[in-house]
């Protein structure tokens, strides 16, 4: 059983191998905007260095840094990386004992961490040769912080598994670090106490053995009979779905692709991250941005959230590809199903809008400028979704092509927009016009 | 009654059909049968207007394909070989769906009627996506049948479902034959054809071989001779 840690370690490459183009594209994009910050983050920490030169000030500062590092790693492992560790399925099969597992989950651990430590040594011996004590400082300050999430994943990892990467915990524990180090004026604190807490949370299932019974304990799960709860709202929806089926075609499919979108728990979650992000996101603009830059700032982030946020309408996880059968042979008119997709998604661009307006006409004093801003919005998020929607139906059959199709295009129209003042709104329009003709040919064959 | 006029079929540059021309004729039930690659199902998705094709005409009834699809939509109900149902719909709201979809009359009892007959009672308010492939094959079925259309299309759709509701939808289907529809059954199962088809449309390589009555009374049973006709358009070519 100990040659497992070595073979984990070879796993590390298989996994990286195994990812998929896209997938490692994101890790890589996601990973310079954050570099990107920091480094802007670090020209303002040397200027304040200049003016408040402190040891705890370096110590904060670089132990911040690398919390920061951490939580915005923590969700690519756990997203990406541990559903393809096919070793970890050895813990389903294998009966393994305590001491196997935690050797085992060590091995995972450590693997993981290794970029981790590759930061701090550097970061550590710099902090050294300034003073011990900052030294001294900083580890204070970053040690209860990798202990949290070494349990964490034990925790995790024991009781979770498989259905470890479903398991939302993980994103909240980043997102309150983040939030706990970043927005609260004592935030270093903040996040010893917290993560504190969370080693004495965490620690019960780990000593006491548990691990040794989660498979049963998993399994049993599992043969429980469906509880009833579970039919009764199927059957809510049931008595709702019927009463629209009496109407127009419209109607019924509007009430499909809700059903289809509020039943798929990967959607939600999706939409309930995306609301928290972009609040978390507004809420930082209006903190730290000066007042008269804010509204280029709530326009960045709005276009790039939205522009982002429905590129995943591509993705299987998240919505089916349509049939051509139930497109092609169903006496429903095109119009009717593009209308029904466009509505089906426009009230969650709303809500969005609603926030974004919420903070702009509470944080700006001219109610005009804060209008306008949310109406140039209204009128993005309305064009991304009349693309978005004609490309799905283009693409009815293939979601990946039709992604590619999104980005193409938002890219195309924002260029030509944003350089040709006339002709670019002229060419978009034209272009549009273009591609709906194409999916309704298609869709009339 | 469904007309089909030297319909040629090609995708891939290949000829997936050739000048084929069939006429059925309402109140029977037809069999499509033919070797792996005879152009069945070609055949059943070009008539149900999701292959587009370059040459001859279909009608349903006295409406040609080409000009009046959004009215032949409204006439067949077709069950292809593959469902992809929806997976966050239960079977019940599926039903409903095409029901209101197709805007017939009586949703409930409609769909109450074909859940019973498809065997789906036990799991018709469960999600589809925790449906066995023959579950699914039913509902697909059952949706096909939604608003009695005058015409069914049936592509493999019989395949994996169990012998009571094989027995069950055999019977409905008669009943619908009798009074006046036209349903044409792909199908690869010869026992299948045999026993509850009125004709055998018999392909072979894109091209018509023959229309044969299974239970006509020969020396040979149907499915005998429908292996020495591939053999001899095999050594033919």
């Amino acid at each position: 059983m100990l040659v497992l840690p070595v073979y984990l370690l070879r796993q590390a490459g298989h996994a990286r191998r195994s990812l998929k183009f896209r997938t490692r594209f994101e890790i890589y994009f996601f990973l310079i905007i954050f570099i990107a910050f920091f480094s802007t983050r670090a020209i303002s920490l040397i200027q304040t260095l200049q003016n408040d030169f402190s040891d705890f000030w370096i110590a904060r500062m670089a132990a911040l840094v690398f919390s920061l590092l951490i939580a915005a790693a923590v969700p690519f492992i756990h997203r990406f990386l541990f559903p393809r560790i096919k070793a970890l399925n050895l813990m389903r099969v294998l009966p393994l004992q305590p001491k196997e597992a935690a050797i085992f989950l060590l091995s995972v651990f450590f693997r993981y961490s290794i970029p981790g430590f590759l930061i701090a040594v550097p970061v550590a011996v710099a902090l050294m040769a300034e003073s011990t004590i900052v030294l001294f400082l900083y580890f204070i300050l970053i040690i209860p912080l990798f202990v949290a999430l070494m349990v964490f994943y034990f925790g995790i990892l024991a009781f979770h598994y498989p259905r470890l990467y479903r398991n939302t915990g993980l994103y909240f524990f980043s997102l309150l670090t983040f939030g706990a180090v970043n927005f609260i004026p004592v935030g270093d604190l903040l996040m010893v106490v917290f993560n504190c807490l969370f080693i004495i949370i965490s620690l019960p299932p780990v000593v006491g053995g548990w691990l040794r019974h989660a498979e049963d304990w998993d399994r049993s799960l599992q043969l429980q009979p469906r509880p009833d709860s579970q039919r009764h709202r199927l059957a809510a929806a049931n008595f709702f779905y019927r009463r629209a089926a009496g109407n127009r075609p419209l109607r019924i499919l509007i009430v499909r692709d809700w059903l289809g979108y509020l039943r798929n728990r990967a959607y939600l979650r999706l939409k309930i991250g995306t609301l928290l992000f972009y609040t978390v996101l507004l809420a930082t603009i209006f903190r730290q941005v000066e007042s008269q830059n804010t509204t280029v700032w709530v326009l960045l982030l709005s276009v790039v959230i939205i522009w982002i946020h429905y590129a995943q309408q591509f993705n299987r996880k998240y919505v089916f590809p349509e049939s051509p059968w139930f497109l092609k042979t169903l006496p429903v008119s095109f119009t009717a199903f593009w209308l029904a997709k466009f509505l089906a998604e426009l009230v969650y661009v709303l809500i969005l809008l609603l926030i974004a307006a919420i903070f702009m006409f509470l944080n700006i004093s001219d109610p005009v400028a804060a209008g306008q801003t949310v109406l140039v919005l209204l009128l993005f998020a309305v064009f991304v979704l009349a693309i978005i929607t004609t490309i799905r139906l283009y693409f009815f059959d293939n979601p990946r092509l039709g992604g590619y199709a999104y980005h193409f295009l938002i890219l195309f129209c924002l260029i030509m927009n944003l350089n040709f003042y006339l002709v670019g709104p002229l060419v978009t329009f034209v272009l549009l016009l273009y591609l709906l003709y194409l999916s309704q040919k298609e869709f009339k064959l | 009654m469904l007309r089909i006029e030297n319909l040629s079929v090609s995708y891939d540059n290949k000829l997936a059909v050739d000048n084929l021309s069939i006429y059925l004729r309402t109140g029977m039930i037809y069999g499509l049968v033919g070797p792996n690659g005879a152009g069945k199902s070609t055949v059943i998705k070009t008539i149900t207007g999701l292959l587009p094709f370059y040459a001859g005409k279909i009608y349903y009834n006295e409406y040609l394909l080409k000009k009046n699809r959004q009215q032949i939509r409204k006439l067949f109900g077709y069950a292809p070989e593959d469902p992809e149902l929806l997976p966050y719909l239960t079977g019940r709201e599926f039903l409903s769906m095409i029901a209101g979809l197709r805007q017939t009359a009586d949703i409930e009892s409609q769909v109450h009627s074909l859940i019973e007959l498809a065997g789906l009672s036990r799991k018709a308010d469960e999600l589809i996506k925790s449906y066995s492939h023959g579950m699914r094959q039913k509902v697909s079925l059952a949706g096909a049948l939604i608003g009695n259309p005058p015409f069914l299309i049936l592509d493999e759709a019989l395949n994996g479902l169990d012998p009571v509701s094989l027995y069950n939808i055999r019977s409905y289907l008669q009943q619908r034959a009798k009074s006046g529809a036209v349903i044409l059954l792909a199908s690869h199962v010869l026992e299948l054809v045999e026993n509850w088809c009125d004709r055998v449309i018999v392909m072979h390589r894109g091209k018509l071989l023959g229309e044969f009555d299974p239970k006509e009374e020969t020396e040979k049973p149907f499915s005998e001779k429908f292996i020495e006709l591939i053999k001899a358009a095999n050594q033919a070519e």
